[in-house]
């Protein structure tokens, strides 16, 4: 039984890690149906940028700050220069505006910071350990960053007069305009949103895992979360993260003999496959309802 | 509204003009003085430029593919990289392994990818724009790890592909990319212009409009993904035996964002498009190549300079294409073509 929980904790603390960045997408998704493929890319740059500031002896706040800062400033680029020329496109042109972004990204940051893999320096040593299961401090942390940003997410969502005129140019985009909320602003908000999610999400993945430039490529096995989930639903992508995350703990452990040793990847693909097919929208997603 | 004076040559007075692939003499004479260039190439080029050429003319094939599904029908795909390796892996159990003459394995390769994109086409006609190309992502994925765990061909340390030697020359395997490129790219044009290219545009603007004058949209899509797979697996076998080896590790993620690149600058949902873009993005990292060369050598930059520069330009040559040429190559072609047909007067 302990085993079991064991298992359950691993699988939550990867799941945290997919949650998060689905978040950042979703944000993005959900206000300005733009499928952002560059989400990763943004995490590992901004990463980097913490990772820099603190190996030049400066202490962890002012670290955060910069990649904070970035993350402002990147969105608000990134809004500005790319993606609102663009408005009124079909996904797939933007879609591919966030690739282009991608590969510059990446691109950019192998030439200043080079392929090496890197490492976090460990402010969170050690591990705890509760009735037999025992848990990594970056578990725990990467765990309470993504349940954070959930939270604040939501309320800031439901609870703030931006967040309100934010969901209404998510669920409405003439009739916002028409209440008097600049369309532009928001967009440029959700964008830095999302950023300052990304850093929680880089740096949650950092810290469990390594820093390289190819770390973006999380990004691509964050996609069955948010199929799971729905992609333009944030607690639904939040709870898919972790659901993925737990089911591939699983089957790594009970199914691991399968497929000659990928078969954690390759089900969670397959199940992605099964709900395309049978539940497009995911479990809390919103029906596209097509207008003739 | 935009008047033209159409000169003579460019009329169709009757049913034959219509059915003249090439209709206008400068157009035959270019196209004929195009393909002697590229026959005599073998004669004074070195290995480096038949090379070159081979990859640009299997790119060529896999771009127009990947057109018949992305720019003619508007179905997003994201597996292109997986066809090939179907296709790519097909030829190397069927030339390789069971050691069947070239051309049957190619035809083979090629029919398998087709069957391949229908399988997984078929089940999820049902979706559009993301949801679908979320389908073709994870069919992607699925393919490249089984691939990489199946014993038979090697799993991730790869297979090698037996490459055809027709003759004694250096330049066999480049005719016979140039052959088959020459035959899909007289069978692209011809789809084009036929009623399964005019049904894919109307699928494209418009499904339900679609659907509502009578075109099947589930038979059509099928055809759409069938002559895309073909197209792909003809080229990832192409591509193949041009290495003489592969592992799943010549099929990554990246090499779907490259052919989609080379379709989006070339413009979607032309044949002629495709071939622009192909050769475009074939051509743009060499001279990348050599320009980080001269950086590297006179800075101390790392030697993935090189590709890191590659990444940088593709990124920005996309963004400008989507933002200021959406047509992309070919709408400036043809936009410098009315220019200069219609000069001086700019309507």
């Amino acid at each position: 039984m302990t085993f079991f929980f064991q298992t359950l904790v691993n699988g939550l603390a990867v799941g945290a890690l997919y949650a998060a960045m689905a978040m950042s997408l979703s944000v993005i998704y959900k206000g300005t149906r733009v499928v952002n493929f560059a989400q990763g890319d943004i995490a590992m740059v901004l990463t980097f940028v913490f990772w820099f500031t603190i190996g030049r002896g400066m202490p962890w706040y002012i670290g955060l700050s910069a990649s904070l800062v970035l993350a402002i400033v990147l969105g608000m680029l990134v809004e500005r220069l790319v993606l609102r020329p663009l408005i009124g496109e079909p996904l797939f042109t933007v879609v591919m505006a966030t690739v282009g972004l991608a590969t510059i990204l990446q691109g950019l940051t192998g030439i200043i910071w080079g392929h090496d893999t890197y490492r976090l320096p460990d402010i969170f040593p050690g591990s705890l350990e509760v009735a037999g299961v025992s848990l990594l401090m970056t578990h725990i942390f990467s765990m309470v960053v993504s349940l954070g940003m959930l939270i604040l997410i939501v309320v800031f969502l439901h609870r703030s007069r931006t967040g309100v005129a934010m969901r209404a140019t998510a669920s409405d985009q003439d009739a916002a305009q028409l209440m008097g909320i600049r369309i532009n602003n928001v967009f440029a908000l959700i964008w830095i949103i999302s950023g300052i999610i990304s850093v929680g999400a880089g740096l949650a993945l950092g810290y469990s895992q390594f820093l390289s430039v190819g770390m973006g490529g999380f990004i691509l096995k964050v996609f069955p979360a948010i199929i799971l989930g729905g992609l333009d639903s944030i607690t639904g992508v939040f709870l898919g993260g972790l659901s993925i995350g737990v089911f591939i703990s699983f089957a790594s452990v009970y199914m691991g003999g399968l497929f000659g040793g990928a078969s954690s990847e390759i089900i969670s693909y397959m199940l992605t496959f099964l709900i395309l097919m049978f539940k497009p929208y995911g479990f809390f997603g919103t029906r596209e309802i097509e207008r003739v | 509204m935009q008047v033209q004076i159409i000169p003579k040559r460019y009329l169709k007075e009757n049913h034959r003009d219509y059915l003249k692939m090439v209709p206008i003499r400068i157009k035959q004479v270019s196209l004929v003085l195009l393909l002697m260039a590229l026959i005599l190439t073998p004669t004074w080029a070195g290995g480096y430029v038949l090379g070159l050429l081979t990859h640009t003319m299997i790119a060529v094939i896999g771009a127009v593919g990947l057109n018949f599904m992305v720019g003619f029908t508007g179905q997003v795909s994201l597996g292109q990289a997986a066809y090939m390796a179907v296709g790519a892996y097909t030829m190397a159990i069927f030339a390789g392994q069971f050691g069947l003459p070239f051309f049957a394995a190619l035809l083979i390769a090629g029919l398998i990818t087709a069957s391949a994109s229908v399988l997984v086409g078929a089940p999820t006609l049902h979706l559009k724009g993301f949801y679908l190309s979320m389908a073709t992502f994870v069919f992607h994925f699925i393919v490249i790890m089984l691939i990489g765990r199946w014993d038979f061909v090697g799993t991730q340390s790869g297979i090698s592909v037996p490459r055809p030697v027709f003759g004694k020359s250096d330049g066999s395997f480049f005719y016979v990319t140039f052959t088959v490129t020459a035959l899909l790219l007289y069978c692209g044009f011809n789809l084009e212009r036929s009623y399964l290219g005019r049904a894919w545009g109307a699928i494209r603007d418009r499904d339900l409009a679609a659907a509502a004058v009578g075109i099947s949209l589930a038979r059509l899509k099928l055809w759409a993904n069938a002559w895309s797979g073909f197209y792909a697996g003809v080229a990832g076998a192409l591509f193949a035996s041009f290495l003489s080896y592969i592992s799943p590790e010549h099929f990554p993620f990246l090499l779907t964002i490259q052919y989609l690149g080379m379709i989006l600058v070339g413009g979607l949902g032309t044949v002629l498009g495709s071939v622009f873009g192909a050769v475009f993005m074939s051509l743009i990292p060499e001279g990348i190549r050599f320009l980080s060369a001269v950086i590297v050598e006179h800075t101390k930059l790392a030697p993935t300079f090189f590709g890191d520069a590659q990444l940088v330009f593709f990124g920005i040559i996309i963004i400008c294409t989507l933002i200021y040429a959406p047509k992309g190559l070919f709408g400036f072609w043809e936009d410098t073509k009315l220019y200069f047909r219609t000069w001086p007067l700019s309507y």
